[in-house]
Parts: C-alpha cells; sequence; structure tokens
C-alpha cells in the first residue's frame, strides 16, 4: 500500500486475517504496508451458528477475568526502514520511538521521520484486540539527496584539488631527475676531458680536446645545467603548491547537512496554547504488560 | 618546532643540492700541459751543456755536442717524447728521442761549428707528429 507523504491518509484494515488496506497514491520510493490479524475468543467463535451462546459467553468472560482496557486496544507494529533511529508522532501529540504501539481502536495519525529522510504522514485504522503491522519505507528528502550530490562534487573538486597538484609535483620531479642525471653526465664528461687533459702527452690530442670537444661538452653542460634549474625551480614551485593544496583541502570543511525534514518533524509537536504562546508536547511511553 | 625541522630540511636539501653541484671548465685556464701548444709554466728545457767530443771511426772526426734537460717533473703525468730541435743558425729541424729510454738529459748533435760562436736552438715537446710550445735555449759554442 503506498501513501502520499505529508498529507494525512488514512488506511483502513481489514478484520481477516492477512488482509490489507486499501491503496493510495504514493510517491516513488515511498511504501505503506498494512497488514492485520484479529484474534480472541470473539473471531474465534463469532463466525459460526452459536452467536447467541457466544455473546453471552463473552460477557460472562468479560465480567469474570478480562481487563475493558484490553479489549479496547489492538497493537501496532512499526516495520520501518530505516529500522535503527525512526521516530514517530502520533495523532500529532506524542513522539515516541516504539517499535510496537499499544492504540485504542479507531483512526490514529501517524507522522514517521528518520534522519536523513522524509516525513510520512499517514492515519491508521486500529481495531481492537488485533495486532496489525505497518510497513514504511521513509524516502530520503531532496535536501539530503542535494547533500549527498555536494559531498559528492566536494570529494571530486578535493581530489582533483589534490591529485593535480601531485601529479604535476610528480612530473616535475621526473624531470628534475632526469635533468640532474643529464646534468651528472656532463658533468663527468667534463671532469673525464680534464683527466684526459691532465694525462695526455700528445699535443695533437690535446689541441683538439681543447678545440672541438671541450668546447661542445661544456655546452652540453651549461645547457644540462640551465635544464637543471628550471625543473628544480619547477619542482619547488610544484611541490610548494601541492602542500599548500593539502593544507588548504584539509582545512576545507565538508559541506554539512542542515536536515529540514527534522526541523518541521520537530515542529510537529509543537501546539498552540490557549494564550497563542504555545507550549512544547513530549511524548512518554511506559508499556504496561 | 615545526619551523626547525622545516628548516632543517631546507638545509639538508640545499646540501644535497650543492653536493650535486659540479664545476664548469675554464678551457683558457688549461696551460698547465707542457705537451699543450699553450702552455703558460715554467721553461721545460734548460741547457745542460755544451761540448766537442771525438768520435772514432773511421772517419775521426770531432763533433759538438749541445746537452739539454727536460724538467719532466712539470708533466701532469709520466710520459716519452721527444724533442723537436730548431737549429735557427742553420734552419735544420731533427728529433732528438730519450736515450735511455727514460731520461729526460737530452743530446743535440752538430757537425759545423765555430768556436765562441752563440748558437741558439728552439725545442718543442713532440708526439705524434704534433708538437707542443717552442721554447728557445742559446750557448757559446766552445
Amino acid at each position: 500500500m503506498r501513501m502520499n507523504a505529508h498529507e494525512p491518509t488514512t488506511a483502513l484494515c481489514s478484520s481477516r486475517r492477512g488482509g490489507t488496506g486499501r491503496g493510495h497514491p504514493a510517491e516513488p520510493g515511498q511504501v505503506v504496508t498494512l497488514s492485520a490479524s484479529t484474534t480472541g475468543p470473539r473471531s474465534r467463535c463469532c463466525g459460526g451458528r452459536n452467536v447467541f451462546l457466544c455473546v453471552h459467553l463473552i460477557g460472562a468472560l468479560g465480567l469474570l477475568a478480562a481487563p475493558a482496557i484490553a479489549q479496547t486496544t489492538g497493537q501496532l507494529r512499526l516495520v520501518v526502514d530505516p529500522g535503527h533511529d525512526f521516530q514517530v508522532i502520533l495523532d500529532g501529540t506524542h513522539r515516541l520511538q516504539e517499535r510496537v504501539l499499544e492504540l485504542s481502536e479507531g483512526n490514529h495519525r501517524l507522522q514517521l521521520w528518520a534522519p536523513t529522510r522524509r516525513i510520512v504522514d499517514t492515519t491508521v485504522y486500529v481495531r481492537a484486540g488485533s495486532s496489525r503491522e505497518l510497513t514504511v519505507r521513509l524516502p530520503y528528502s531532496p535536501e539530503y539527496l542535494a547533500h549527498q550530490q555536494e559531498v559528492k562534487r566536494f570529494r571530486e573538486r578535493l581530489w582533483l584539488n589534490k591529485a593535480l597538484p601531485t601529479v604535476a609535483t610528480v612530473g616535475a620531479a621526473a624531470w628534475t631527475t632526469v635533468s640532474y642525471l643529464n646534468y651528472r653526465k656532463a658533468g663527468r664528461q667534463l671532469q673525464d676531458d680534464k683527466d684526459l687533459y691532465n694525462t695526455s702527452a700528445d699535443p695533437g690530442a690535446i689541441a683538439e680536446l681543447k678545440d672541438e670537444r671541450l668546447p661542445a661538452h661544456q655546452d652540453d653542460f651549461r645547457r644540462s645545467k640551465v635544464m637543471l634549474g628550471v625543473s628544480t625551480g619547477v619542482f619547488a614551485v610544484a611541490a610548494a603548491y601541492t602542500i599548500w593544496s593539502y593544507r588548504r583541502a584539509d582545512r576545507t570543511p565538508l559541506p554539512v547537512f542542515d536536515d529540514k525534514e527534522k526541523v518541521r518533524f520537530d515542529g510537529l509537536v509543537w501546539l498552540p496554547g490557549p494564550d497563542g504562546r504555545g507550549v512544547w508536547a513530549a511524548g512518554l511511553t511506559i508499556p504496561l504488560r | 618546532m615545526r619551523t626547525l625541522r622545516h628548516l632543517m630540511l631546507m638545509a639538508a636539501l640545499s646540501l644535497g643540492l650543492a653536493g650535486c653541484y659540479k664545476d664548469d671548465i675554464d678551457v683558457a685556464a688549461l696551460t698547465n700541459n707542457p705537451f699543450d701548444a699553450d702552455y703558460s709554466g715554467p721553461a721545460i728545457f734548460s741547457l745542460d751543456t755544451i761540448y766537442v767530443e771525438q768520435v772514432t771511426g773511421p772517419p775521426n772526426f770531432l763533433r759538438q755536442v749541445v746537452q739539454f734537460k727536460v724538467n719532466a717533473s712539470l708533466f701532469l703525468a709520466p710520459a716519452s717524447y721527444q724533442v723537436e730541435v730548431h737549429d735557427l743558425l742553420e734552419g735544420t729541424r731533427t728529433l732528438v728521442g730519450q736515450v735511455p729510454p727514460g731520461s729526460h738529459t737530452l743530446r743535440f748533435y752538430r757537425l759545423e761549428y765555430l768556436p765562441g760562436q752563440e748558437v741558439c736552438l728552439e725545442m718543442r715537446l713532440t708526439n705524434n707528429n704534433a708538437f707542443g710550445r717552442p721554447e728557445t735555449i742559446c750557448g757559446t759554442w766552445p
């Protein structure tokens, strides 16, 4: 059975065991299901031919032992998704967190809510002496869905804010490493040239070294030196930016979820007083068994 | 404490970078190898003595000997070499080897001479038909 949220609806239950109430328009994701079972002597014996005897038997039993209140209440079991922290406002006045309600016979308005969920407002008819089950799936509130989207975007942005500088830093580090290796190679080449100059006894080789090889190797060395300087600078900037990004990301607070449905739900038990100022009503349930 | 840690990290990085630093080479400053044509150090050659010796033949003849020394301590590494001697008086060029090998006292022989005449020789270290810086030594025939 499906019902509209926020709109009081009435679900009539069948007096037959396992029957369900009539359907109401509902939104997707919101499910209200009613099932009922009638128990007790009346249901067991009132369907046959000895109606007269049955009525008298009931009267006698009632006078002897059965408390009158037990005859006028019915049990309503709430099966709610989510099942761990839902709350219900009974008849607009009592705020409860019970899963099983002992209710007097008649219509009862139930407003169900759980954190991050929408309020489901429904009316249930409770028959005396019967045990019924109300199955409700509370849909997520639009604010929560929007909050989830916002959190998702926030995390994506956070990831991007960390990932991009990290990738840039890793790239700059790789560039710096390659530049350093080239720089070291060029430096070693120059050192080899210097060693060759110091050990050579061949004037022709020395002249060739000084006129051709050394200038070329010096150009390589200077180029690699400039490249190393640039790459180191880029790496330093990227690393600093990455550190700053991480720190900024760590300082950025997560989007806070403002549960407006909770505010609305809390406001449901506010009752206007005779002087117009209003009172807050709190419910207290003491199971008597 | 955190600032101190950052400073220590930066100091370590600086030291690491400084350790990685490599010097460039000033080619113009490479002039300390005696085999370099641009050598600018102390003189490599020095005149030891000039004398006349009798060569017993046949035929017997006299020849003049210019004995000079190569300052091998200037070499940056042990090396074998020859010396090209340019007789500025006659215009001849002669290669003088190390006799015996490893010796740094070399002799240049000359047949034609005039007693009392000054002779100047231009000398260069040489290997593989390439030559080092020329130096001139002069002396007077006895």
